[in-house]
């Protein structure tokens, strides 16, 4: 079904819309929103694990972000992949999908996991292998203190990858310990893993610029 | 059937989501999800008989204590009451007799305005004036505390605080965001369980139609404390070139008199694109919406590091500066309305020390708003000497 008006600011969709999502007309946000997401396309690599960056984690994003996250609003969920669910079923569809975990109380207070509800629309098998232990919320810590998360995030036992490769899927990407961690979990497992974020922090992706 | 949010009212479809088998709204879920048939939780506030009195360094004059008794009447006959004030004759000053009142017989009041700038230094101001009170402000950035004696706060803020105001004073309330916006006119007026105290220097014509069928009391003071008439602003109309003239005239003529100016751009690109040009003359800074640090610009201004600030109507309200001129360039512009003309031109002769000051709008015609600005100025001036 059509989107009548745009999901975040509620005006008409085709308020600004650019010529191609015209033509397509299956925009979710109209134009103006549109233009506040700034698109990256990076691909960069950590520790060497190749890593895709879709957005920068700007202020909008941030907003949209919490709105979708805290607030709960799930009528969002769609909205982040939007513009790449279609190349992610296509280019990884004899993958597996790892999502980065949430703890259970979080995913309780939400009623939702933000990343499953993200990628609702994706062909693509998606697990959840990992366990996180406690509310720990990585986006508070100091970067010293984001290194332990070793401590917080385990692989399930019974998990096997059955000869598949691995698309790590997280939302927000700051210094990359979650997903670097996640990675060596994952090494023995597996012989091909790539990564993909929605967004990364602006001063990441200066970092990554530099290099 | 029809769904309705508890929170703001809203019935619109459009505005409902349904997650699994509940609805609810997303028009004001950035204060947080509420599902269709919830009630917004009511928060335990803190309600102390605190007996308080304020101290003003300087005495309220008999204008101003008239108006004083005249609110309290109102409110205490349980009646909400608009005070229509000119910019400058000490809105502020008015309600700290009847905040004292209440606060003396331990009910919960709060201060909201639309803009967050405004709620610091409104906090600052009933700081001083009550010192023995906690007085806290409320708004984005600042939201660790939000219990207190006295809560100043922005308008979107007031939803936290669902069923809890005996006695809540709203100013600005024909400003941006809350003019005209359901969504914050409902939160409000479910924030207050007992009466409301609108200040504004331009009400709607909403809100003088209902004062003059008698459902909403109406409390006037135009007179300034310093006891000087409003500015009256020169109006000039002219060709594109004749205004650029006039305007390099005005500000050449201040500047040698030592005096800053405030000029009022339609649009931000303008005000930037003039201030590139002027700073050729004059030294000049630009604040719009998305200059990022308002306030160290405003604090250079204040220090005379600058002669000129060009500003877009985000600084139309709330703001002194001590003897500055206003000229606003394009005032037939149509963000221009009559609202915004007077509080502009409302910022000139504030203080006591520099009761009187210049006003001048270039415009290439003088339209409706800009007649009905002057009319409303001239009829404040002519009610106050009655």
């Amino acid at each position: 079904m059509k989107q009548e008006y745009c999901l975040l600011c509620f005006q008409d969709i085709e308020e600004e819309l650019c010529f191609t999502d015209w033509l397509r007309q299956d925009a979710l946000l109209c134009g103006n929103c549109q233009r506040q997401l700034e698109l990256l396309d990076i691909r960069t690599r950590i520790d060497g694990l190749p890593v895709r960056i879709l957005y920068k984690y700007n202020d909008f994003l941030e907003n949209m972000l919490y709105r979708y996250k805290e607030n709960r609003d799930i009528a969002l969920r769609d909205v982040f992949f939007h513009t790449h669910i279609k190349e992610i079923n296509d280019k990884y569809r004899h993958w597996q999908i790892i999502i980065m975990p949430s703890s259970v109380e979080k995913i309780q207070e939400r009623g939702f996991h933000h990343l499953k509800e993200m990628l609702r629309l994706c062909k693509v098998p998606i697990a959840d292998p990992f366990i996180k232990k406690g509310n720990r919320k990585q986006s508070m810590q100091c970067p010293k203190e984001r290194l332990k998360i070793s401590q917080y995030i385990s692989l399930e036992e019974a998990f096997h990858a059955n000869g598949k490769s691995l698309l790590l899927i997280d939302d927000v990407l700051t210094t990359g310990s979650t997903i670097k961690h996640a990675y060596h979990l994952l090494r023995a497992h597996t012989s091909k893993i790539e990564a993909l974020v929605l967004c990364a922090h602006p001063l990441f992706v200066e970092f990554c610029d530099k290099n | 059937m029809e769904k309705r949010c508890l929170r703001c009212g809203n019935t619109e479809e459009r505005y409902f989501y349904q997650d699994g088998g509940t609805w609810y709204c997303r028009r004001c879920v950035n204060f947080g999800r509420l599902d269709v048939g919830e009630y917004p939780s009511q928060k335990a506030y803190t309600h102390r008989r605190c007996h308080c009195d304020y101290h003003l360094t300087y005495p309220l004059t008999q204008q101003q204590l008239r108006c004083q008794k005249e609110i309290l009447y109102h409110l205490f006959n349980h009646r909400d009451v608009l005070v229509y004030a000119a910019c400058g004759a000490g809105k502020t000053e008015l309600v700290m007799e009847c905040i004292k009142q209440y606060l003396n017989n331990g009910r919960k009041v709060g201060f909201a305005i639309s803009r967050r700038q405004v709620v610091l230094e409104i906090r600052e101001r009933m700081q001083e004036a009550f010192p023995m009170l906690c007085v806290i402000a409320v708004c984005e950035g600042s939201t660790d505390v939000t219990d207190g004696d006295l809560i100043i706060c922005t308008m979107h803020q007031l939803y936290r605080y669902y069923h809890t105001f005996d006695l809540l004073i709203m100013d600005e309330v024909d400003a941006f965001p809350y003019r005209g916006n359901d969504m914050l006119r409902h939160i409000a007026e479910d924030a207050c369980i007992g009466q409301k105290v609108y200040l504004t220097a331009t009400p709607d014509a909403d809100m003088r139609e209902q004062a003059a069928k008698g459902k909403l009391p109406i409390v006037k003071l135009f007179q300034r404390p310093h006891g000087y008439p409003l500015i009256v602003p020169e109006v000039v109309c002219g060709f594109s070139w004749y205004q650029h003239l006039r305007l390099y005239r005005f500000l050449k003529q201040n500047v040698r008199d030592q005096k800053q100016v405030l000029l009022f751009m339609p649009t931000i690109a303008a005000a930037r694109c003039y201030q590139r040009w002027l700073s050729v003359f004059f030294p000049c800074a630009c604040i719009t919406s998305q200059t990022a640090d308002k306030d160290t610009v405003i604090d250079a201004f204040h220090q005379h590091r600058y002669d000129v600030l060009l500003c877009t109507t985000v600084l139309e309200r709330g703001i002194t500066i001590r003897g500055v001129n206003v000229v606003v360039f394009h005032a037939d512009h149509k963000v221009f309305q009559e609202a915004s003309l007077i509080q502009m031109i409302g910022r000139v002769g504030r203080s006591i020390e520099i009761p009187s000051g210049d006003g001048l709008f270039l415009c290439k015609r003088k339209t409706e708003d800009i007649r009905n600005c002057i009319a409303a100025i001239q009829k404040m001036n002519a009610e106050e000497t009655v």
